[in-house]
């Protein structure tokens, strides 16, 4: 037994070692709570190095970082960033056939590192996102771009052999964010160490980011705009559980939580020093209707699926009153939105009689039938999201109520992409986010709910070289009409974002370029 | 022998109250449609998350469903996605085990390969990596879980059979003649019983954790099938301003959790004294 | 001997950690929807783009073929790149595997602590309500699903009493202090470990009253040692080779544990790390953080055989 004691005392030594080097790891001088700014996600962001993902979060906090040519005001006009000026026709940024595009860059703009920002690094930029060998799922406009023309340091000049109206909303979408050529050129970009310590222009540069568990980052002091960021620095910091984001906020760690739910709501409200912050976007809830779906063919059924379901039960209820009752397929944030469509009032009675024209009738089970065949629907979900399940759960009742036996499938959120696309589904609820400049959508885009109106679909392809921005309007507005008629598609509710932030953060809002968009301008 | 078993199971207090208390869930569940009338997936949104009251006995949930009906229902699949995976995973382990242990040679050593293989990755990771990438049903979960549960049955079994071979009347029986089968199943097999048993009633405690925990990663049960461990997890965005949404499936699940591995912990003594 | 023993033992763990990384491998890569397929639900990403992305990360090969690279390429420790971090696996990991084992260690020593003073009570105990309420309040610790117990944990420390942070290793930004560190870890370690303080307990008790059944602690107590020392002294030792063999064989349950506990407590582990690759479809992740848990799973049974011998020469068995 004895010669057995040394072992042991050995093993614990070093047991307690190992316990002492993994606890003391990540020591830092704290900065003054006044200054510093914590944001709570409730994912961690991918990479910081923009293009090569489409999670949101990253987004968000590459927004730290990075800058765009323009971005989106909370309003949905353009504010200039990298650009000095928002081109026009006018001022002769946009030619008038709407083909050429010239940016003038800001000048005296410098990279985290201390190189000046000059159009060679936008024309790279361009180069790296439509280059066919790297792995970049989002490449549409950019790609249609013909040639690209530096004629001096803080002028670009993008040429399409088509009138395009998108481009300026594709430089101010949410990833659009401006690499620096210096760093990259040459190099293994996609697996660049700049995935983990990126090199922006933005107000904030990334100090250390610890897996897993937080990103700090500290202000740019040779941020281009003057006196900001006020902040000396942000830290985000990755909390997945409900109950840990909770207590953080009733701990008062937390400065913003982002990407709350509406289950949240009452429980940040009775909290005195956060406010829950509501921000309108370009997105909508909607069922998606398979018209390809011997059922859902019937225009009869979709419509009777439409009147049959009190869309105020759920907006009221399930979703807190913070989002409304939609009827047309573009929501009243975007500026094409048309608020004269057909609508649907719940009618239960008119949804019956709707069934019973196309022949499906009560059995004795009180599911409804037509020639032998239940009138059974499975609505696809993404699995793990609490509130849409309940939403999807109230529309069964109340369809339940018309007899239809209407079932829930499941599946994760990277199966749910290819399912839709291989038309494997008849119902489906989701969301989508539609464009500033709708020439990539649901519609032109994807179309899982394989409508097939060639009118309405003729409307939509005269959008992206109609270069009058209230033709386009007309258009859009001419299609939201016929899709109301046709129901492709079952419009439930606007989809605010909210968040939980601390009544003394000033100038936190969000908008259409994200949460995090004018971050510069925080302070406390 | 029966009697012995008898009286050694009365001096059990633990093994009694858990087969009581189990007994009491398990009828509940069968008889669920006569306990309440109320139908468990009702939605009611203009009646959500009300406290328990004399018409919801434990309240509604968060779009206005019978919590006290759900529960019991919610008691019928998680009961029997417990005793459908340890059924499943008792019969493969059991099975393979036997089959190793009795043949020996490479068919031992294959299974028992595949036995270390399987036990080497935590079983919640393997279900939810497999749950991940299809389109989960309830009876795939079980398959699921079974097929990554059955190796310490089978490891078990597997060792029960081997020592069993060793023992004299196996030995004689080889002796006058027996066919290999006939030992298998007259001698070997039943005496395997006892330890099966235990593992299986082990098993479905484990299983029903199991799923909760699965729930709360996001691959649990998909709907409409309601279990306590999809009510537990749905609880909790409520945790405070409606707690009984929490307290009683919770609670459910402890108990029975509980119950289930008191009686094992008994039969395990009764089986088997060491 | 021992090394040759030793080596013996390492070596035929190579097999199963083969066979095993096959069936995973194939459990991975079989079901259709692959990390392409999450840009698709963005209308600006083109099924050209999602095939292009495809092609580029190698997922057209055939499967076996995939299999072999990843195989020949894992063995000289390369363990591929992450599709989303773009970082290599082994870095990946390397960045939570610690955190994890830090998580998980503690859980078990605490555990055990709880385990053996548990034990002990049990089996002293004369009454045989003493051994019913020490069995209960384990069997009811194993029986909690963890992440209810956890937000109970959190809700009542954290929130009410204000004695604990809400999760997280350490304050971020703060200078380091041992308390700040022990207060982040106390609450999810008690709770892990919480779910096997009734096996341990099980082990120490039978193994201490199976002792003080036979004849030399009465012997001992006759000679005037005091019945709890002489239980001790002899029951401990007699406890903890069937709990050692234990211990190894629950590594993997350890593991199960501590991906819930980490979501709960926001602690930057494997268990977190599994759950989001697998969300991203994060290949190379999700295979590198199963090999790795795997990897620490032979050699948590390894360790075991090896303390299993030294405890009991006698014993050098093949299992």
């Amino acid at each position: 037994m004895n010669s057995k004691r040394p072992v042991s005392l050995m093993a614990l030594v070093v047991v307690v070692f190992a316990f002492m080097g993994v606890m003391t790891g990540g020591v830092q001088a704290i900065t003054p709570a006044a200054e510093r700014a914590v944001i709570g996600v409730p994912q961690e962001p991918r990479t910081l190095l923009p293009h090569f993902d489409l999670l949101t979060l990253s987004h968000e906090v590459q927004s730290l970082v990075f800058d765009r040519l323009l971005t989106l005001d909370t309003d949905g006009d353009y504010l200039p960033r990298l650009a000095a000026v928002v081109p026009s026709v006018a001022n002769g940024g946009i030619s008038p056939d709407g083909r050429t595009y010239t940016f003038t860059l800001r000048e005296g703009v410098e990279w985290q590192d201390g190189q000046p920002f000059t159009s060679a690094d936008v024309k790279f930029t361009w180069e790296v996102i439509t280059n066919p060998d790297l792995p970049i799922p989002s490449r549409s406009i950019w790609d249609e771009v013909v040639s690209v023309e530096t004629p001096d340091p803080y002028t670009i000049v993008f040429e399409f052999a088509e009138p395009n109206v998108a481009f300026l909303a594709v430089t101010a979408r949410s990833n659009a964010f401006m690499l620096p050529k210096h760093l990259l050129e040459g190099e293994d970009i996609v697996n660049s160490s700049l995935n983990r310590n990126p090199v922006g222009t933005g107000p904030f540069t990334v100090q250390e980011w610890v897996s897993g568990s937080h990103i700090a980052l500290e202000r740019n002091p040779g941020y281009w705009q003057d006196d900001k960021p006020e902040l000396a620095e942000i830290v985000v910091r990755i909390i997945p559980g409900t109950e840990g984001q909770r207590a953080a906020l009733q701990r008062g760690e937390l400065d913003v939580l982002l990407d709350i739910t509406s289950a949240d709501l009452s429980f940040v409200e009775g909290l005195n020093q956060y406010q829950v912050v509501t921000t309108p976007t370009y997105a909508w809830w909607h069922f998606w209707l398979n018209n390809d779906d011997p059922v859902l063919s019937d225009g009869n059924v979709r419509r009777a699926l439409v009147y049959g379901l009190d869309k105020a039960a759920i907006t009221e209820t399930v979703m807190q009153g913070v989002n409304v009752p939609l009827d047309a397929v573009f929501p009243p944030a975007h500026w094409a939105h048309n608020p004269d469509v057909r609508t649907y009032p719940y009618d239960p009675a008119r949804a019956q009689e709707l069934l019973e024209e196309s022949g499906w009738t009560v059995g004795a089970d009180g599911i409804r039938q037509k020639d032998g065949t239940r009138l059974r629907l499975e609505v696809l979900n993404i699995a793990g999201q609490a509130e849409r399940l309940r939403v999807i759960q109230i529309a069964q009742a109340y369809w339940r109520d018309l007899g239809i036996d209407v079932q829930v499938r499941e599946i994760d959120g990277a199966s749910f992409p290819p399912t839709m696309g291989s038309g494997d589904f008849q119902i489906a609820y989701g969301w989508f986010g539609e464009e500033h400049e709708p020439v990539f959508n649901l519609w032109l885009g994807t179309n899982w709910q394989n409508y097939d109106n060639q009118e309405a679909f003729d409307l939509l392809a005269q959008v992206p070289t109609t270069v009058e921005q209230s033709e386009r309007r007309a258009l859009i507005q001419e299609f939201q009409k016929l899709a109301a008629e046709d129901v492709p598609t079952l419009p439930l509710a606007t989809r605010a974002l909210l968040s939980a932030a601390r009544t003394d953060l000033q100038g936190y809002q969000p908008g259409l370029a994200g949460s995090l968009w004018n971050a510069a301008d925080w302070s406390k | 022998m029966r009697h012995i078993l008898l009286r050694r199971f009365t001096k059990e207090t633990l093994a009694i109250i858990g087969l009581f208390v189990l007994a009491v869930f398990v009828l509940a569940a069968i008889f669920a449609p006569f306990i309440t009338p109320v139908d468990p997936n009702r939605v009611n949104p203009r009646e959500m998350l009300r406290p328990p009251s004399s018409s919801h006995w434990m309240g509604t949930d968060d779009i206005g469903r019978d919590v006290f009906s759900r529960l019991l229902y919610a008691g019928r699949a998680s009961l029997s996605l417990g005793v459908g995976v340890a059924l499943v995973s008792v019969g493969l382990g059991g099975a393979l085990g036997a089959l190793a242990g009795f043949s020996e040679g490479w068919i031992d050593a294959l299974v028992s390969l595949l036995i270390d293989s399987i036990l080497s990755v935590p079983i919640l990771a393997l279900a939810m990596v497999a749950s991940a990438f299809i389109d989960l049903t309830p009876w795939r979960l079980i398959l699921i879980l079974a097929l990554s549960s059955w190796p310490t049955t089978a490891r078990l079994v597997r060792g029960q059979v081997l020592q069993l071979k060793q023992l004299t009347y196996v030995e004689a029986a080889h002796a006058i003649g027996a066919t290999r089968l006939r030992v298998l199943f007259r001698h070997i097999v039943p005496n395997t019983l006892g330890v099966v048993s235990v593992s299986a009633s082990l098993l479905v405690a484990y299983a029903i954790l199991i799923e909760s925990a699965l729930s709360f990663l996001g691959f649990g049960v998909p709907p409409p099938t309601a279990t306590w461990g999809g009510m537990l997890y749905g609880a909790q965005l409520y945790y405070r301003e409606a707690p009984w949404l929490a307290v009683f499936p919770g609670l459910s699940i402890t108990l029975v959790v509980a119950s289930i591995n008191f009686l094992g912990e008994g039969l395990k003594r009764i089986v088997g004294p060491t | 001997m021992v090394s040759r023993y030793a080596v013996k033992r390492i070596l035929g763990t190579i097999p199963r950690i083969l066979l095993i990384s096959f069936i995973l491998f194939l459990l991975i890569h079989l079901p259709s929807g692959g990390p392409a397929d999450i840009y698709a639900g963005d209308p600006s990403a083109s099924p050209a783009d999602i095939e292009r992305i495809r092609e580029l990360w190698g997922l057209d090969e055939p499967l076996l073929v995939q299999y072999g690279t990843w195989l020949q390429n894992a063995v000289t420790g390369n363990w591929g790149r992450s599709f989303v971090e773009r970082r290599g696996v082994l870095d990946v990991v390397r960045d939570r595997l610690l955190n994890t084992l830090l998580l998980t260690g503690t859980a078990l020593v605490l555990s055990l602590l709880a385990g053996f003073i548990l034990g002990i009570i049990g089996a002293l105990g004369t009454r045989r309500g003493t051994y019913n309420i020490v069995q209960g309040l384990a069997v009811l610790g194993m029986s909690i699903p963890t992440f209810w117990s956890g937000a109970l944990v959190i809700l009542f420390f954290s929130v009410y009493l204000q004695w604990i942070p809400s999760g997280g290793m350490y304050t971020i930004g703060a200078s380091f202090s041992w308390i700040d560190r022990l207060s982040h870890l106390a609450a999810p370690a008690v709770v892990l470990g919480s779910v096997y303080v009734a096996q341990w307990t099980r082990y120490v008790q039978s193994g201490l009253r199976q002792v003080m059944r036979e004849d030399y602690i009465r012997t001992a107590k006759a000679k005037g040692i005091g019945h709890l020392e002489a239980s001790l002294k002899h029951g401990l030792p007699n406890a903890a080779i069937p709990l050692v063999t234990v211990l190894g064989l629950e590594a993997p349950k350890l593991i199960s544990g501590a991906m819930v506990t980490e979501v709960v407590f926001s602690w930057p582990g494997l268990g977190r790390l599994l759950t989001d690759s697998l969300l991203a479809r994060d290949y190379p992740v999700v295979m590198g953080v199963l090999m790795v848990l795997v990897l620490v799973v032979v050699l948590a049974n390894l360790l075991t055989d090896f303390a299993y011998s030294w405890l009991d020469p006698r014993v050098r068995y093949d299992g």
